[in-house]
């Protein structure tokens, strides 16, 4: 359910259209396409938009200058936005994929490991985003195995273990990362949750 | 940089492997090489002929691009090229009292739909139930040759030719000759304005962009939205509509009319071009004049001297060998450091 | 007639079994090799060439086997060695083959057209004592050629090499996940190195088992078959008993196009197309069934 309407039919192309973004675990086999463009990475879930394209053919001239501006919002260093997204460095990837995420106006984001190998100055720039998104009121699911990540992130906190959720926790100050770690390895589990099989923490 | 100087050594290796070939196997291996290298040049008839080779090359090299940048590989190139031809010629033949330009244009029409639905098949076939393009294509090819040849040596065969061929079309449907003796013709031009079409709508179409990311990588298009099993059945179609053009072309500018295995070796020829252009259509052109060059030069060289005419497809073979090999450069840096 | 009928089908089956069995090798290592075609071809000129030179069948079997393995080697060290695409290579195998068959024969034979080997020796049948003289289907039980026999005794071999040998345990797990091979030490590279030789040897002896019977050469003559076996290859799912019954369907399909062609007036090139529709269709219900039960899952 996307702002009260069932996606769960429907073709990636309508559920993105709803409001859904995604951010994949898996950059380069998922996320991008290494040989392809920084604009043609960026314009993947627009390009078939007004804006972007006209009587079939793409209007490259808007695409890029729309990219440069991302290019200068997120950050991302790299020689031009023609320049292939595989020859980039693993932070400047991540933020190309945010660049598209994050500017397609979406109400849930899905965001996986979004920080996995990254640099200090990426995670940082990376939170910021993922919080700016917060308040912009997006619903945000972030699926992690940083512990610390997950405690600096989110406002609610679903621990799974062996595939099935086992704790709905309050991300409050007082929360213990003993306690979260009880549930973790499946030591304790909430009552509530005994039957239950659900997915993922929730932010 | 790198990639030009893969592409001339790659040609260079094919080359010296063909000019050992004759030095080999003539008894006059000087006057083979000779006419191998400049036979096509000698005058306006061999310089022309090769030129007409290159055009159903260039085609079904851009075919084979198109199919190539959705990731799909369409082998069936061959029987798309033959049928094509046959369904666009029997229609040209049946078509009465009907102004002439407008037969010309329906028959393309009719070898472009044809070539794009056989291959379109192999297209649904992976899209539906994954099966391998590659053999599919193939096997469908494999089974519309032997059908065509049976169709031209029985119901469609004119009795008058000499050979399995159908009766000859209207001589004013014809392509205009342009540099007489040879059979150059003016569908040179329709091709070349083809190729430079293609060029710019695999660069900035919606349609080219969904295949350029459809083929660099299939999970990232389907992730992010694009219909990819949509995009793999259009770019088969049109790699196959593009090949029974080449065939159509082939019979409008030179023969008038269907020959059996008058197509023999454009569909292959048109993937080798295809990856030594490493699938630019603009490339295209240049990489089937080559083609073209090397079959002229060695049928020029067999018609003088006792030269194998197969010479040619011995070094069309070796390129296609090392056209891929990437590790080709580094390799052989290693070896010169190793040697050094 | 359906002794004749079952013998032509085993004929058929033959060379298509022997290279499919080699493709077998390739697949189960991870690699689709289509140059299997061009191998054959290849093996099925030198073959029938050799033992018209020298008199013997043997030395015509191993200069085609060696032809072909060198082809294989070629590919492999292509794809393996300079990382260039396995089907681009296998094209310029077949491609290779295709051209180099006609120029030998051009240069050597002094024609390009069907060449006949009237001093090559004949590939004897063997008549199996008393299995003859069964009714009906006497005739499909003996008087097969050595060719035939081997293949048959071959598939078996693999079978034993393929799940009960530590190499064959070793060839799977390559093709399976190649990354974990790699892990507890299996040599991705050697494996698959070897598997290519080996589909050569196959794929030769395929194409002797074409070429040696008819004691002639015709450029081109494997006309499919190289395929047909990669989609036997396909549908054998691994098991060289698998392969052996695809190969026997097409070698069926073979044998009704041959015995129509005989009875009938349906035009031959129409009859030479049915063992590739035949193959169609058995690869799509192959995938449809295939795609249905993981569908299911």
């Amino acid at each position: 359910m996307i702002n009260g309407k069932d996606v769960s039919k429907e073709s990636t192309r309508q559920r993105r259209e709803a409001g859904l973004a995604y951010i994949p675990e898996d950059r380069i086999a998922l996320g991008t396409s290494a040989s392809a463009s920084i604009t043609d990475n960026i314009i993947v879930d627009r390009y078939f938009k007004s804006d972007f394209s006209k009587a079939g053919w793409i209007r490259y001239s808007f695409a890029m200058t729309h990219c440069r501006e991302l290019i200068h919002r997120f950050d991302i260093r790299s020689p031009s936005v023609l320049f292939p997204v595989g020859l980039l460095s693993g932070g400047n990837i991540q933020k190309v994929i945010l660049a598209r995420e994050f500017t397609s106006d979406p109400s849930i984001l899905v965001v996986c490991e979004p920080t996995w190998g990254l640099d200090v100055r990426s995670i940082r720039f990376v939170y910021d985003r993922i919080n700016e998104m917060k308040t912009k009121g997006a619903g945000v699911l972030l699926v992690s195995s940083n512990l610390d990540e997950i405690l600096t992130l989110a406002d609610r906190i679903l621990v799974m273990c062996g595939g099935r959720v086992v704790a709905s926790l309050a991300n409050d100050r007082a929360l213990a990362r003993r306690e979260i770690g009880e549930y973790m390895m499946g030591i304790a589990c909430q009552p509530e949750f005994e039957e239950v099989e659900m997915s993922n923490r929730h932010a | 940089m790198r990639k030009t100087l893969i592409s001339l050594m790659t040609v260079a290796i094919a080359l010296a492997v063909g000019v050992l070939a004759i030095a080999l196997t003539s008894s006059s291996p000087r006057e083979a090489l000779k006419y191998f290298f400049t036979g096509p040049f000698l005058n306006a008839y061999f310089f022309g002929n090769m030129i007409t080779r290159a055009i159903p090359l260039i085609l079904t090299g851009l075919a084979a691009s198109i199919a190539f940048s959705a990731s799909a590989f369409n082998l069936g190139l061959e029987g798309q090229v033959y049928f094509g031809a046959i369904a666009g010629t029997l229609l040209g033949l049946t078509m009465g009292s009907v102004p002439v330009w407008l037969t010309c244009v329906t028959i393309m029409i009719v070898s472009f739909a044809v070539g794009g639905g056989i291959a379109a098949i192999s297209g649904y076939l992976k899209a539906k139930w994954k099966v391998n393009e590659l053999i599919s294509s193939l096997l469908v090819s494999y089974t519309l040759i032997n059908i065509g040849d049976a169709l031209l040596e029985g119901p469609f065969r004119d009795p008058r030719a000499g050979l399995a061929a159908s009766s000859y079309m209207d001589s004013a449907i014809r392509f205009p000759r342009i540099l007489m003796p040879s059979n150059l013709h003016a569908g040179l031009f329709l091709v070349l304005a083809i190729a430079v079409f293609v060029f710019l709508a695999i660069r900035f179409s919606r349609l080219g962009y969904e295949i350029r990311i459809t083929g660099s990588n299939i999970s990232f298009g389907a992730y992010a939205g694009i219909h990819v099993r949509k995009v793999v059945i259009l770019a088969m179609a049109i790699s196959g509509a593009l090949a029974g053009l080449a065939g159509m072309v082939d019979v409008l500018g030179v023969h008038g009319r269907v020959i059996r295995g008058f197509s023999s070796g454009y569909g292959w020829n048109g993937i080798a071009v295809a990856l030594i252009a490493r699938r630019n259509p603009i490339l295209v052109i240049p990489a089937a004049l080559f083609f073209a060059f090397l079959t002229s030069g060695a049928e020029v060289s067999s018609f003088f001297t006792d030269m194998s005419p197969e010479i040619a497809r011995i070094i069309q073979a070796s390129i296609f060998y090392l056209v891929t090999a990437e590790g080709l450069l580094t390799f052989l840096k290693k070896r010169r450091e190793a040697t050094s | 007639m359906i002794g004749s009928f079952m013998h032509t089908t085993i004929v058929m089956m033959t060379p298509i079994l022997l290279a499919a069995l080699g493709g077998l090798f390739t697949d189960l290592s991870g690699m689709l090799n289509i140059g299997l075609e061009g191998m054959m071809l290849m093996s099925a000129f030198v073959s029938v060439y050799v033992a018209n030179a020298t008199g013997s069948l043997l030395i015509g079997v191993l200069a085609g086997v060696v032809s072909a393995s060198l082809l294989a080697a070629i590919m492999a060290v292509f794809s393996l060695n300079l990382k260039a695409n396995v089907f681009v290579v296998g094209l310029a195998t077949n491609l290779m083959a295709a051209g180099m068959t006609v120029f030998l024969s051009g240069w050597l034979v002094g024609t390009r057209g069907t060449i006949v080997f009237h001093e090559a020796p004949r590939l004897s049948r063997i008549d199996v004592p008393l299995l003859g003289d069964i009714p009906v289907i006497g005739r499909m039980l003996t008087g097969y050629s050595v060719m035939d026999f081997l293949a048959i005794g071959l598939t078996v071999a693999c079978f034993f090499v393929i799940f009960k040998t530590s190499y064959g345990y070793h060839l799977r797990s390559v093709g399976r996940d190649y990354k974990t091979a790699e892990s507890v030490g299996i040599s991705i590279y050697r494996h698959r190195f070897a598997a290519f030789i080996i589909s050569g040897v196959f794929a030769g002896l395929g194409g002797a088992a074409l070429s040696l019977p008819l004691r002639a050469f015709v450029g081109g003559m494997t006309g499919g078959r190289g395929w047909i076996a990669l989609v036997a290859v396909v549908l054998g799912r691994g098991n060289p008993f698998g392969v052996l019954i695809a190969s026997l369907i097409f070698g069926a399909a073979s044998a009704v196009s041959n015995t129509l062609q005989a009875v009938t007036d349906i035009p031959p090139k129409l009859l030479l197309a049915v063992p590739f529709v035949v193959t169609l269709v058995a690869m799509i219900i192959h995938a449809v069934r295939r795609h249905d039960s993981l569908e299911q899952q």
